[in-house]
């Protein structure tokens, strides 16, 4: 019998970004690589590692193409590969989890490899790209000498691109989310929208479209409820809505505005890059409140203090009452679902459920996440059979029909998820029920559907 | 003429009345119920000329002068009988036959009152108003009698009669109050005195006149204000319980002197003679509000009335033209909008110019709730909204659109919803008591008018906007969009990619749901997926499954489609040829081999036999089965 000692969970080993062109003599290898964590480590295993990892690279271009490196599994640790842009790529290198086992008396350190879902930690790579793009733009936007240009200017802005990752980098990994607890919401990279009642949606929604029509600056507007759920999501493409939200919920709060409306900063803007129709251009993100709401609005030129007076005059008001209703609305609406589902405990057995719209990435969810209030989530090895089932949302893979599918899978715990696909939907119902069958499993979930899917229409219920 | 101080918003209309002028010879009168003009040549007896209400309405005869001025003359409804009044204290009566009087039969009916004058409320009927009451008579030319029918005894001093509405006001002799008396046949109802506030009031016949407005019968009284001395005008509706008249609006006119008052279109037209200017005023526009009466101002300052040239006989070929005197101490004025010049011998309508009139209105929400109670406001508003639209304003109007929006809508909103009640309220085999038609509002703006309106200004900027803002309001009044509409709202969402905003439109169904429009959906989803979600959505919601079973084929996705098939339909209603001929044409080996043996064991169960029934027509897949899993049907794997 063996004994479980301790168990480490999932942690961060290095992160790091190079571009091999970067360095075309030897003895320059130092400069392909364009950032590397943990930056204390000495140069020689950042160029080893670097050097590693573009070897792997190559090895697996023989067979596949080059951008089909995606990951690889060592005993100890999984690596993970992105290139978002051609020539630059991202690694990421995790130590798996282990568990230290006392074994005839010995202590032995048990590797659990299996446990690292590659395609969350791909999604979490992703995002590391994707924030950064967000607020400092593509990379090869930086490096604009081309080769028969002086060495001496192609080096200077190489050192800036690289000053950047770092000032950039070394405080994204930092406020990095437990590892352990990435989960499918990661991955896909979907979103809560709050549910609203028509009527106050439109009246949302015109509000979002009158400010941008209103004031020739402003290319799109996004509204948020505290922060969290969207509202209004303009014309911001999935992915760049994700980041946009990921960005506000670090945004410090700022003095609390009161019963007027207040931009969190007016001195300098932060400046984000946003893909619209095909082409990334930079704006100036002005971050407004009032009560519960987060106003973003996108702006084409460095704003005037007379441009923030005008908005301010012309939106705050508005805002306000807006805003009172819609917590109005909001107050109504948990005030029913507790009356409805009063017994609703949120025990880790209880039936969960997980609706994602892979066209807008909105979804819908009872699974509580990173673990609020000690609420237990789902198992992790239920977490990953999800993340295996689920059909990743690259941005380039835009198919032109949807598939259908349904699945059932059963965990070795009691634990069932029935999958279902269509119309470009993805509907996941876990269960947990020992002694279940399938025909039980069947009937189960198709009453959480019915019961959950009330704005979304799954037709082939 | 467009120089800016040449814009009239009045006019006295092309279709006028041309009439003998009155002089020594010829006199003239004029029946306000009738609205005809009588031009009497030597006391009738080298003939009279009656025209009107027409333009080509003409009665022409003769009568003799039997004595006496006539004071005056009108004709019953039905233009059967021709009352005459010669003397203070009686009335003759002349029958016609045809359009000719029976000058044999005249009744002459003496009274002992001094009469000030009389109305006919009916084709037999008529009212006599006199100084000790009212009196409605029966006229029997058969019998050559008058028969008294109903009485109303009250000293009168003057009064007023309103035709359209049957209400004389009678001034009493005691208590100087206002009566309004509603006579109609056989009936005389007193009506609540008007309230003039002050119990020792006095108010002069020429200060008062008698019109209507918005429906509601009014009292208009002219008085000077006790402080300032300008004129003013004091509206009494006939709205109150009981028609009780109660003064609701006060019209400041901010001038002294002679006015006279016209009702054209609902407005009433004050007109000053010294000044020679007409001012506007519209009750159900907004004003200051004292003491639940409301103040109003002129909608714009006074102008004058529009010059008028008439036209004379004469030798040049042109003719010659003579600018009309207009203000002219010769005209004479009748409700509701008529204007009588007796020395030139012609009777005008006074008509609204509404064009010129809203570009003296410089609010867009005022001048929207001025031409939505407009009769020929409707083309002007929509060019209001049009305007607004310009591209010029780079959006700036849009929250005012949002508005007038909101103020058409709500009009369109309780229309559509009376329509509604009307057609629920009664089911067909039921014979409703009152088969009163709902009469439409005076400006209805459908969605089909602004449809029209945004597709002239279609793909401009800021078109999603004015579009969704336009929703929104149909939205608050809870009118559906219709499938233009919607139609064109997806095609603007599609043109700016606001694929976003389209699917959120659907999944709240703020669209019209129906085959056309998903179809339409559909056929734009090469643009992008989410049209394609959307459309396939929308047929969700209605349930279309035939639709979204052929997309499916059509996008060669067989299984999804049996499977939706079978679902939906039921096993026993697939039709198998449609589906293995798309498997077929799939070229893929296991989707066929699927599908056949779905249907073989529909068969089994249906049947009870594993072949196709010959009805289905589906012998060139047996066979293409058979060739390509020989061996007596065993499962053999794919070759791809």
């Amino acid at each position: 019998m063996s004994q479980v000692l301790q168990r480490v969970e999932i942690t961060l080993r290095s992160f790091y970004v190079f571009n091999s062109s970067l360095s075309q003599k030897e003895g320059e290898e130092r400069k392909k690589v364009l950032y590397y964590y943990p930056t204390e480590v000495v140069e020689y295993t950042k160029i080893n590692d670097v050097g590693l990892s573009e070897g792997i690279i190559k090895f697996i271009g023989t067979f596949t193409n080059e951008d089909d490196c995606k990951a690889l599994h060592t005993q100890k640790t999984t690596q993970l590969f992105y290139q978002p842009e051609p020539g630059f790529w991202l690694v990421l290198v995790l130590n798996v989890p282990k568990e230290l086992k006392l074994k005839d008396r010995i202590e032995v350190a048990e590797y659990r490899g299996g446990e690292v879902s590659d395609r969350i930690y791909r999604a979490v790579l992703r995002q590391c790209y994707q924030m950064y793009r967000f607020q400092h733009g593509p990379m090869q936007a930086r490096l604009t000498a081309n080769l028969a240009e002086e060495n001496q200017q192609r080096e200077q802005q190489r050192e800036k691109l690289s000053l950047e990752l770092h000032q950039f980098y070394d405080k994204y990994l930092l406020s990095f989310r437990d590892l352990a607890s990435c989960d499918i919401m990661d991955m896909l990279h979907s979103i809560q929208y709050l549910a609203l009642e028509k009527r106050i949606f439109l009246r949302a929604h015109n509000f979002c479209k009158l400010c941008g029509d209103t004031f020739a600056g402003i290319r799109d507007c996004i509204m948020l409820y505290n922060q969290e759920q969207i509202i209004c999501g303009g014309k911001l493409n999935a992915s760049d809505l994700y980041s946009l939200h990921a960005y506000i919920q670090a945004v410090p709060k700022g003095a609390d505005p009161g019963e007027d409306g207040a931009f969190v900063e007016k001195v300098t803007p932060p400046r984000v890059f946003l893909d619209l129709d095909n082409c990334i251009a930079p704006f100036y993100l002005l971050i407004y409140r009032a009560l519960n709401i987060t106003l973003c609005l996108f702006v084409d030129v460095a704003p005037q203090p007379e441009f923030y007076e005008e908005l301010h005059a012309y939106m705050g008001p508005q805002l306000i009452s807006l805003a009172r209703d819609i917590a109005d609305e909001v107050s109504k609406r948990t005030a029913a679902n507790l009356g409805e589902s009063g017994s609703n405990d949120a025990s880790s057995t209880s039936p969960k459920y997980l609706f994602i719209n892979e066209q807008s990435l909105k979804h819908h969810t009872n699974i509580f996440r990173h673990g609020k209030n000690n609420q237990k989530s789902i198992p992790r090895n239920v977490m990953s059979i999800i993340a295996d089932l689920a059909n990743p949302i690259e941005e380039n893979c835009t198919q032109t029909t949807p598939a259908t599918e349904e699945l059932q899978v059963k965990a070795t715990n009691d634990f069932w998820v029935v999958k279902r696909r269509c119309n470009w939907r993805q509907y996941y119902v876990i269960l947990c029920k020992s002694k279940a069958t399938l025909l039980d499993v069947t009937q189960e979930a198709k009453r959480i559907f019915e019961q959950e899917l009330t704005d979304d229409v799954f037709f082939d219920k | 003429m467009d120089k800016p101080n040449g814009i009239h918003y009045i006019e006295l209309a092309n279709n006028f009345i041309r009439f003998d002028a009155a002089s020594q010879l010829t006199k003239v009168f004029f029946d306000d119920t009738n609205k005809q003009i009588f031009a009497v040549r030597s006391g009738g007896a080298t003939g009279v000329v009656v025209k009107g209400p027409a333009e080509d309405a003409v009665i022409t005869f003769c009568m003799s002068d039997r004595g006496g001025d006539i004071h005056s003359i009108k004709f019953s409804p039905d233009n059967q009988i021709l009352a005459v009044q010669r003397v203070e204290n009686a009335v003759e009566f002349v029958c016609f036959q045809g359009d000719q009087p029976q000058l044999q039969d005249i009744i002459t009916h003496q009274v002992k009152t001094l009469i000030y004058g009389f109305v006919w409320v009916h084709n037999r009927e008529l009212a006599l108003i006199s100084n000790t009451g009212v009196e409605v008579f029966q006229i029997l030319p058969e019998k050559r009698q008058v028969r008294s029918v109903k009485a109303l005894s009250i000293s009168i001093k003057w009064f007023a009669w309103s035709g359209d509405a049957n209400v004389a006001l009678l001034c009493t002799t005691e208590g100087n109050t206002l009566v309004p008396v509603l006579v109609k046949q056989k009936v005389i109802t007193k009506l609540p005195k008007v309230n003039l506030g002050n119990p020792a009031r006095e108010v002069e016949e020429s200060k008062v006149t008698l019109g209507r407005v918005y429906g509601v019968l009014a009292v208009f009284i002219l008085q000077s204000n006790s402080t300032t001395g300008m004129m003013e005008v004091e509206v009494h509706l006939l709205n109150g319980p009981g028609l009780a008249p109660q003064k609701c609006h006060v019209l400041r006119l901010s001038l002294v002197g002679r006015f006279a008052i016209n009702t054209v279109d609902n407005l009433i037209v004050v007109h000053h003679q010294a000044t020679a200017t007409s001012l506007l005023f519209d009750i159900a526009l907004t004003g200051e509000l004292i003491d639940e009466v409301t103040y109003h101002a002129p909608i714009t300052p006074g102008r004058s009335i529009k010059p008028f040239g008439l036209k004379l006989p004469s030798l040049l070929p042109d003719g010659h033209i003579m600018q009309c005197e207009l203000y002219s101490t010769n005209w004479v004025l009748f409700q509701p909008n008529i204007v009588i010049d007796a020395k030139l011998g012609c009777m005008w309508y006074l008509n609204l110019c509404i064009e010129p009139l809203c570009n003296l209105i410089s609010d867009r929400l005022r001048l929207t709730e001025f031409l939505l109670q407009r009769s020929s406001g409707k083309q002007m508003q929509l060019k209001v909204v049009q305007q607004l639209m310009d591209e010029q304003y780079k959006g700036t109007l849009l929250p005012v659109l949002e508005t007038i929006f909101d103020k058409i809508n709500k009009i369109y909103a309780s229309w559509v919803h009376l329509t509604l009640q009307n057609q629920t309220a009664l089911p067909s085999n039921v014979k409703s008591p009152t088969n009163k038609q709902a009469t439409p509002p005076i400006v209805l703006i459908e969605q089909s008018d602004m449809v029209q309106v945004f597709q002239s200004i279609a793909e401009r900027p800021h078109m999603e906007t004015v579009l969704m803002l336009y929703l929104q309001s149909l939205n608050k009044y809870n009118i559906a969009a219709q499938e233009e509409l919607s139609k064109m709202i997806i095609s603007e969402l599609i043109r700016n990619r606001s694929f976003d905003t389209l699917r959120r439109l659907v999944s709240y169904s703020m669209l019209l749901e129906s085959k056309p429009i998903a179809c339409f959906l559909l056929s734009h989803s090469d643009v992008n997926s989410a049209i394609s979600q959307v459309a396939i959505d929308m047929l969700g919601k209605m349930q279309a499954y035939e639709i979204i079973i052929e997309v499916m084929l059509g996008q060669g996705r067989v299984i999804d489609a049996l499977r939706l098939a079978k679902n939906s339909l039921g096993t026993d209603k697939v039709q198998a040829r449609k589906f293995l001929e798309a498997a077929y044409k799939s070229q893929d080996d296991l989707i066929f081999h699927s599908v056949y043996r779905f249907f073989q064991m529909r068969n089994l169960r249906m049947y009870e036999t594993l072949n196709f029934p010959k009805a289905e027509q589906c012998t060139e897949f047996i066979q293409h089965y058979n060739n390509t899993f020989p061996a007596d049907n065993a499962v053999k794997l794919p070759k791809s």
